[in-house]
């Protein structure tokens, strides 16, 4: 109330120095407004995309199962369309990542792969990259920031982008979109992944065989289908090594949290879990393992270095050979929006030497198994299968591939499919704990 | 020489804004140094961060839409701020908003509602479900005195985990490979993009919020409670306000404001109800209300502000310099124009002895530096 007679007599603002600060303010408040205009007014202004209506995808035909023809046959004209865009200037690829670039997992190797890349294809690519984008809002303008700023393909790695990358995809037609692990795709949007499972099965051989416990312990992030495989490939691993193991699992529901990754680990060390294995993207369960003196298996990135004496073996990720390969068919006009799946033999999924302290027959079995899985020998997924309600998956003499009732993209064979696939939604039964369901 | 802080008489609003304004500029400096220091060019992550935001019809846009759940957060906030009701309880709120919209969703989405029908229907459940969960603790401190403060910020957590409790279960997408997401809103369900970037028509609700709130505070009864009561409790006691009833409906309108917010943030950007919708839009619009000095217009150019620090961050990353760095730098601009402006707004600094019984004492009257001054 006593406002007003205080306005008018302020004694001490010299008159110089206000009329300039209300000239500020004026000029904020103008500037407001004219941001306000802008922002209801000319749509047509900026070089904004159509609404995304016009390039609705149907939910249905995103299913891996059923795009196949209709994605396709969309794609190869929308790939020739600009084949020579890129001449005569740097390619510009752009990553956009969950976590840090040194988390020592996940985002580390992504960020590998795009450090490969930039060396092999020495003056033809550029690479920009965003970290610690969270799997909301904020992808879909991380992915939007890089198309607009020139981006010609733009490689999302966590499983969450995936609505929000296939929203920035319609809304920039012109560049391409990968996904890494995810399923939906559109004629600029393709996916990427790896049989991880693989280099688990060979980790889980090991671990059968070093467990004296006969207790193990997982810790998942997500119990998606791709973070489930990798759980019943190692868990199948260690089935064969030692029938009498059984493994208990905790879900962290986050893909990046060293505390709740630590807490997790020490939750399965107290229930006397002598090997620990992970699909999470820290080292964090492989030191606090360590600190109790017990084995791990590490994951994403070589992280033998986090537990030095107790890391059995490390599957990791390659991803620079991905990286490179689709980077080059954009350069050459070929780009297609493939769903890539990767075996051991392509060495995008890799894994480490067994360590020292892994006898030397114990060892041979790893290194039989990997020469198996290298040759196309060895199927981790072969029958008898039984998830751990008593229902048999897979048949004896069948494969997984064979229970698998869609129909495998090009390129893919049956098991890709159907491990890229929802379908992957059990656990194997030497697993104690049910899979959160859907 | 002594150098002393001395409690300034009321500030002009330019005088003000200048005092803030020039304490974020020495905070963008101070980063720069910093950013500098680190081995990166503080001029190119400005220029980034600037450019991010102001750079192009689309980055305005990316501003806009970062800008639009602060601002309206903050709106509801300065009203209950205003009566000294310290609500901080928006992040809460704001996730109950989006939970009563997408219950709303969930039927009329699918079922195919016309969007002028479901979305008013959306709004009106993001208000009642942010209002039912504010007039919980409203009602504890207005009959029991209860701290609000408290009860609002433990709120936020149940509300958090309720929504994660949803998206994990009966909420979960069939379709969605068993990841935490509620299925996706179809086009009935979500507010127009307006071709910039990620900005949607639910751009109008904090400006018309503002205008609605500037015009209540300033000519209505109500609006003149509020100020009594924020200015002088005992005397609005006194003058027969009913301060229950205040703080109440100051509780409601600010808790179904960070539930419109939320309603817009799931309808109009996210278009899923997940766990990860805010980025702690509810507290940091309580920086942007006291920015703003709980006055509309202003919060609305703050907003504006804090949107481009948002934008700016996720600029400064994309320019290869650290993520980590950009927040960083948005750290020091925030302790700067939060510590230093609002220091400097209410005291000076003197050089040499203060003389004079005039000045009023170093020590803080409390409330009345806690107090609102509009």
């Amino acid at each position: 109330m006593n406002r007003a007679t205080d306005n008018g007599q302020d004694v001490t603002a010299r008159l110089g120095r206000r009329t300039l600060l209300k000239l500020g303010g004026l000029v904020a408040v103008g500037g407001a407004a004219g941001a306000l205009l802008a922002a209801c007014g000319s749509p047509a202004a900026p070089p904004a995309p159509s609404t995304p209506a016009s390039a609705k995808p149907s939910p249905a035909s995103a299913a891996p199962a059923s795009a196949k023809p209709a994605g396709s046959a969309a794609a190869s004209p929308a790939a020739a369309a600009k084949p020579s865009s890129t001449n005569g200037k740097l390619v510009r690829a752009a990553f956009v990542y969950l976590g840090t670039t040194n988390d020592k997992g996940w985002t580390n190797a992504h960020d590998d792969g795009r450090k490969y890349l930039e060396q092999q294809l020495k003056g033809q690519v550029e690479t920009v990259f965003a970290e610690n984008v969270p799997e909301g809002a904020e992808s879909q303008r991380v992915f939007e920031d890089f198309a607009q700023k020139g981006a010609s393909v733009v490689y999302g790695t966590s499983f969450g982008y995936m609505d929000f990358m296939l929203a920035a995809a319609q809304k920039y037609p012109d560049v391409k979109f990968e996904h890494n692990t995810g399923f939906k795709t559109l004629p600029n949007l393709g996916t990427y992944g790896a049989a991880q499972e693989d280099a688990r099965y060979v980790a889980g051989l090991i671990s059968g065989k070093m467990t004296k416990s006969n207790v193990l312990g997982f810790i998942g992030s997500f119990p998606i289908p791709e973070v489930i495989r990798d759980m019943n490939g190692w868990a199948r691993g260690v089935q064969i090594a030692n029938p009498q193991a059984k493994i208990h699992t905790v879900w962290i529901n986050s893909w990046f949290d060293p505390p709740k990754e630590t807490t997790a680990a020490n939750s399965l060390l107290d229930l006397n879990a002598d090997v620990l294995a992970s699909v999470t993207d820290s080292p964090a369960m492989a030191q606090a393992a360590a600190a109790k003196k017990r084995y791990s298996v590490g994951s994403d990135s070589d992280q033998t270095s986090y537990a030095p004496d107790y890391m059995l073996i490390c599957p990791f990720w390659v991803w620079g050979i991905h990286y490179v390969k689709s980077v080059q068919s954009v350069i050459d006009g070929t780009w297609k929006n493939s769903q890539v799946y990767y075996h051991m033999k392509d060495g995008v999924s890799s894994i480490t030497a067994p360590n020292k302290i892994v006898p030397a027959d114990v060892a041979k079995l790893a290194e039989d198994a990997i020469a198996g899985l290298k040759a196309g020998t060895l199927d981790i997924w072969k029958g008898p299968l039984k998830d751990n309600k008593g229902n048999v998956i897979v048949p004896d003499g069948k494969s997984i591939g064979d229970a698998f009732k869609g129909t495998p993209l090009p390129g893919q064979s049956a098991a890709d499919g159907y491990v890229q696939s929802e379908q992957m939604n059990w656990a194997l039964d030497n697993i104690v704990d049910a899979v959160p369901k859907p | 020489m002594i150098v002393s802080l001395e409690r300034r008489a009321n500030l002009t609003l330019t005088r003000r804004i200048g005092i803030q304004a020039g304490s974020v500029i020495a905070g963008a400096l101070f980063g720069g140094l910093i950013v500098w220091l680190s081995g990166y060019d503080p001029v190119k992550a400005y220029g980034e961060i600037i450019g991010g935001s102001f750079g192009s019809g689309y980055a305005l846009g990316q501003m806009l839409a970062a800008s639009i759940p602060l601002a309206t957060i903050a709106l509801g906030t300065a009203v209950a701020f205003r009566v000294r009701v310290w609500n901080i309880g928006g992040e809460g709120q704001f996730y109950m908003g989006a939970f009563g919209a997408t219950g709303i969703e969930l039927v009329g989405g699918p079922a195919g509602w016309p969007s002028q029908v479901l979305i008013p229907a959306m709004v009106a459940a993001g208000f009642a479900a942010g209002a039912a969960w504010a007039a919980l603790p409203g009602a504890l401190r207005a009959y029991l005195g209860v701290n609000e403060i408290i009860t609002t910020l433990m709120m936020n957590y149940i509300a958090i985990l309720w929504v994660n409790y949803l998206v994990y279960g009966p909420w979960k997408d069939p379709q969605g490979h068993n990841f935490p997401f509620s299925p996706r809103f179809p086009d009935n369900a979500t507010l127009r993009p307006l071709g910039l970037g990620q900005l949607h028509a639910g751009i109008v609700i904090p400006i018309v919020a503002a205008i609605v709130f500037l015009l209540l505070l300033s000519r209505t009864q109500w609006g003149y409670e509020l100020r009594i009561l924020g200015e002088n409790p005992s005397a609005a006691a006194y003058a027969g306000i009913s301060i229950r009833r205040n703080v109440m409906l100051a509780m409601l309108v600010s808790g179904g404001m960070a539930g419109i917010a939320g309603m817009v943030q799931v309808s109009g950007i996210v278009h899923v109800l997940s766990g990860q919708i805010s980025t702690n839009y509810g507290y940091t619009a309580i920086i942007v209300a006291w920015l703003g000095q709980l006055h509309p217009m202003a919060i609305l150019v703050v907003s504006m502000l804090f949107g481009a620090l948002v934008n700016g961050g996720f600029a400064v990353s994309q320019a290869g310099i650290p993520q980590a760095l950009g927040v960083l730098l948005q750290g020091v601009i925030l302790l700067f124009a939060l510590g230093a402006g609002d220091l400097f707004s209410r005291y000076r600094l003197v050089l040499g002895q203060a003389p004079g019984k005039k000045r009023a004492p170093l020590l803080p009257d409390d409330r009345s530096a806690l107090s609102a001054q509009p």
